[in-house]
C-alpha cells in the first residue's frame, strides 16, 4: 500500500480526491499549504506528491524549490495538478527537469481514474519529466 | 475607479482571472461525478456529493452573475438608496450557511445595534458581500489548520461617523497594500491575490469593482483584532424603514 501526500488547498476537491484515491487502495495525507506539507512528509515519508500548483501565501514552484532541497527527497516522485495548461504555467522545461516533476496533470481535461492509472505507473517505474 | 490600467484592458483581465477561478466548481462537479459513478461510493456518498454539487453550482453562478452586475454597472451613476446593513449582511449569511459549513467555517454576522440605514446599491451591495464571504471562506480554509473556522460579516462605526461593513477572518494576506498589488497583477499572474488560493481572488476583485462603481472601493480593515476587507458608507439622512 502505497503512502501519497496531497497538497490542495480547496476543501471539497480535497475531499473527494482524497475519498477516490484510498478507495483505490492508497493511504493519502492531505494538507492544504506548503508549509503544511514539508512538516508532513518529514513525518510520514510518502511516496508520491501530489501538487496542486496554486497555493495560498506561496506557489506550488515555491514549495517545489524546498521540497528539492532536502537531498533524502529527492527520489520522491511529484505529480503537479493544474488547473492551466502547462503552456501557460510560467516555467520552463528545463526548470521542470531540475525540479524532478515526474507528471504535469491538467485536472480539466482529464479524470481521476486517469491519475490512478498514472500513480500506479509512476510508483512502479519512477520517471523524470513527462 | 481604482484602476491602474484601462477599463477594457481591466475588464479583459478580470474575465481572464474570472475564468479561471470558474474552473474550481466545475472541477469539484466533475470530481463528485466521478466518484458517484464507482459503485463502490455511489451509495454511502450520494447525499453528500449531490450536496455538494449543488453547493458548486451555486457558487460558480453566484461569481457569474456578480461579474454581469459589475460589467453591467461599470461606469454608471447607480442610484442610492437606504439599505439596512444588518439585515443585509444577515441575508448573505443565510444564502451562504450551507456552503460555507462543507468549508467547516460559521459565519458571524455583528453589527451594532441600532444602526442606521446607509447609502447604497442594495443589487451592488449584496453581490459585493456575497463574493467577499466566498473568497474568505475558501481561502480562510485553505490557510489554517482549525477543525472550524469562522468569517465575520462586521459593521463597525468610525470616528467621524461613517460606517465600515467588511468581511473579516483569521486568513493573512487580506489588506489594502495586497488588494492594490491584485489590482496591478490582474492582467498578468493567475495568481494576482498571493494569499487566496485557485478559485478565490477573482471574488476579491469582482466585488472590488462592484464596490467601486458606487465610489465604495474595497480597502483593508480591521474588526476586533481580525483583518479583512471593507467598504465605508455614509450613513442615510432619511428615516429608517421599518
Amino acid at each position: 500500500m502505497s503512502r501519497i501526500l496531497l497538497i490542495e488547498p480547496d476543501q471539497l476537491l480535497g475531499n473527494t480526491l482524497t475519498k477516490y484515491l484510498s478507495g483505490v487502495g492508497h493511504t493519502l495525507f492531505w494538507e492544504r499549504s506548503g508549509q503544511a506539507a514539508i512538516e508532513q512528509i518529514d513525518r510520514k515519508s510518502p511516496d508520491l506528491v501530489l501538487l496542486q500548483m496554486q497555493l495560498p501565501q506561496h506557489s506550488g514552484v515555491e514549495f517545489l524549490y524546498e521540497f528539492r532541497s532536502y537531498p533524502e527527497w529527492q527520489s520522491i516522485p511529484v505529480v503537479v495538478l493544474g488547473s492551466v495548461p502547462i503552456s501557460e504555467v510560467n516555467v520552463n522545461a528545463g526548470a521542470w527537469q531540475q525540479l524532478n516533476v515526474a507528471h504535469y496533470h491538467h485536472t480539466p481535461s482529464s479524470s481521476m481514474g486517469q491519475l490512478s492509472n498514472l500513480i500506479k505507473q509512476l510508483l512502479a517505474t519512477p520517471t523524470a519529466f513527462r | 475607479m481604482n484602476q491602474p490600467i484601462d477599463d477594457s484592458t481591466y475588464l479583459r483581465a478580470l474575465l481572464r482571472n474570472l475564468s479561471d477561478d470558474l474552473t474550481l466548481p466545475f472541477l469539484q462537479i466533475k470530481t463528485s461525478l466521478e466518484l458517484l459513478l464507482d459503485q463502490q461510493f455511489l451509495k454511502p456518498e450520494l447525499e453528500k456529493q449531490i450536496e455538494q454539487i449543488s453547493l458548486s453550482v451555486d457558487g460558480g453562478l453566484q461569481l457569474v452573475e456578480a461579474y454581469r452586475l459589475a460589467l453591467a454597472h461599470d461606469n454608471l451613476q447607480l442610484p442610492l438608496e437606504p439599505v439596512a446593513l444588518g439585515g443585509m449582511l444577515q441575508k448573505t449569511a443565510d444564502q451562504l450557511r450551507l456552503l460555507a459549513d462543507s468549508y467547516h467555517t460559521d459565519l458571524v454576522v455583528d453589527v451594532p445595534r441600532k444602526l442606521r440605514p446607509v447609502l447604497a446599491h442594495r443589487l451592488n451591495l449584496n453581490a459585493m458581500f456575497n463574493c467577499l464571504v466566498l473568497s474568505m471562506i475558501r481561502t480562510q480554509a485553505a490557510q489554517l489548520r482549525s477543525k472550524r473556522h469562522e468569517v465575520i460579516l462586521g459593521v463597525h462605526k468610525t470616528s467621524n461617523n461613517r460606517v465600515v461593513a467588511g468581511v473579516y477572518s483569521r486568513a493573512e494576506g487580506f489588506n489594502s497594500s495586497a488588494l492594490q498589488l491584485a489590482r496591478k497583477l490582474t492582467n498578468s499572474a493567475h495568481q494576482p491575490l498571493s494569499a487566496a488560493p485557485a478559485g478565490a481572488s477573482s471574488g476579491i476583485l469582482v466585488a472590488d469593482m462592484l464596490g467601486s462603481s458606487t465610489s465604495h472601493p474595497l480597502l483593508g480593515s480591521t474588526h476586533h483584532k481580525m483583518e479583512g476587507l471593507a467598504a465605508v458608507f455614509s450613513l442615510s439622512k432619511q428615516l429608517q424603514l421599518v
